[in-house]
């Protein structure tokens, strides 16, 4: 019997694997994975920090023990180089041999990968993003006897890091195009509730502007912002957004967009191959968090494994933004028609994204409010695919 | 009366505790409720994964 192929070993592929031997013991399961394969909880590494968590007490199972737990092949440090859609098979490089592997089917868990802005300067090359466990562990080493970061980009993973950071003593500088934090998933006003609820003394935010050179100064760098404006500062984080990994995709000639495309059942454009998780855009939409990975996988182990084919149904997702100044929960809307209705009192804010039609197609809670989450979860329309 | 063993269960995705001892508050979930209480449309408070997701810790 053919193998089930898996490529990628992130919180999707990890979860397909596991859900896929639920239901089938016999079946074949080749896990691909370009790192060490150890399962982790990527949403943790911007805020393990505080909690002095080491990138070790992160790791929640290493590729042994998955092998062992879940009966499949995981085949570590290896870089998938082709797709052959025609006969079915994989080429893979380990760094000692080039081999090929044959798939029943294939599911392509590639993942993002952070973006990286062109910055100029002789110091650009040192501009460090933390998107994986081993950037965890050398993002500690690095911010180790230090005392200032600059963090590119207030999104999600940005402010996390910002809070993070400056909650451990580090002077932090925040800079972002943008007018405010988290810009594209809530209002200005619970934006400003976040600003204002860091130590003024300890993090700075640098609103509407953005960095266009790093370069060495002393012991540290200078960053140059698009301003003409200058800051001096020792170690500068990037987190302003994922690109989707899908070249591997694209060089089989699968349909991709911003993603890998799949309809709402996981399927790429080519038999017998499937795209699940971050790098997926299923049928027009990507969503790049835990809960659509994981709806993704368990009905797709279904699909692959049972008669049915199953309809990915994801569930409203409520993003916990870890910023314990102020807490914050977005979740956020699939359409961008709409506007924001804004009710409570600084910092205690409910804003709800509703349509034409009057309907809640997402909604931002700080302060207080975050405690009615599950109401206006069952307020929210449930988002549609295909 | 006899005594209550609390147990503690994990979540398979992020490694969150469910301490029964504990509860969960915040969520509604008072101390002292036993995870075979907790209703099954729960999910869990830091990842969203289902109940079904969590296993007991030895």
């Amino acid at each position: 019997m053919k193998p089930i192929v898996v490529i990628g070993s992130g919180h999707a592929g990890l979860t397909l694997t596991r859900e896929l031997r639920m239901i089938n013991k016999e079946v074949p399961i080749i896990l691909v994975t370009q790192d060490d394969g150890c399962a982790y909880y990527k949403p943790n590494l911007s805020k393990a920090i505080a909690l002095g968590k080491s990138a070790n007490d992160l790791m929640m199972k290493s590729a042994e023990h998955i092998k062992k737990e879940q009966d499949i092949f995981i085949k570590t440090e290896t870089k998938v180089l082709s797709i052959d859609v025609k006969e079915n098979f994989i080429t893979v490089d380990d760094g000692n041999s080039v081999e090929r592997i044959l798939y029943q089917s294939l599911v392509l868990a590639t993942g993002a990968s952070p973006i990286k802005l062109p910055i100029k300067g002789n110091a650009k090359d040192d501009v460090i993003s933390v998107n994986t466990l081993d950037e965890y562990r050398e993002f500690r080493d690095t911010i180790e006897n230090k005392e200032r970061v600059l963090v590119i980009g207030a999104g999600f993973v940005g402010i996390e890091f910002a809070s993070d950071i400056c909650s451990i003593g580090y002077q932090v500088d925040v800079v972002d195009m943008e007018a405010w934090p988290l810009r594209r998933s809530l209002p200005q006003e619970l934006g400003e509730a976040i600003v204002d609820s860091f130590p003024k003394d300890k993090v700075n935010f640098h609103f509407g502007s953005s960095v266009v050179a790093v370069d060495t100064k002393d012991d540290g760098y200078e960053v140059t912002f698009a301003s003409g404006e200058k800051l001096v500062t020792d170690v500068v984080l990037s987190a302003v957004g994922i690109r989707l990994n899908v070249d591997l995709a694209k060089d089989a000639n699968i349909e991709t967009n911003r993603g890998i495309v799949v309809d709402n059942c996981s399927r790429t454009s080519a038999k017998h191959i499937y795209a699940i998780g971050d790098c997926a855009e299923i049928c027009g939409q990507t969503l790049p968090f835990i809960v659509p990975a994981t709806a993704a996988a368990k009905a797709l182990a279904k699909t692959l494994l049972t008669s049915d084919v199953t309809e990915l149904r994801v569930p409203h997702l409520a993003v916990a933004v870890k910023i314990p100044t102020c807490a914050t929960i977005v979740c956020p809307s699939l359409s961008m028609e709409g506007e924001w209705k804004l009710e409570g009192e600084s910092p205690d804010f409910t804003a709800r994204f509703t349509n034409a039609e009057g309907e809640v197609t997402g909604f931002a809670l700080t302060g207080k409010a975050t405690t009615q989450k599950g109401f206006l979860l069952k307020e929210c329309v449930a988002p549609k695919f295909g | 009366m006899s005594v209550v063993e609390y147990k503690k269960y994990c979540c398979v995705t992020c490694d969150l505790i469910y301490d029964e001892e504990l509860g969960f508050p915040e969520e509604g979930i008072a101390p002292g409720t036993l995870f075979k209480d907790i209703p099954d449309d729960w999910t869990c408070p830091e990842c969203s994964a289902s109940k079904s997701d969590f296993f007991l810790v030895e």
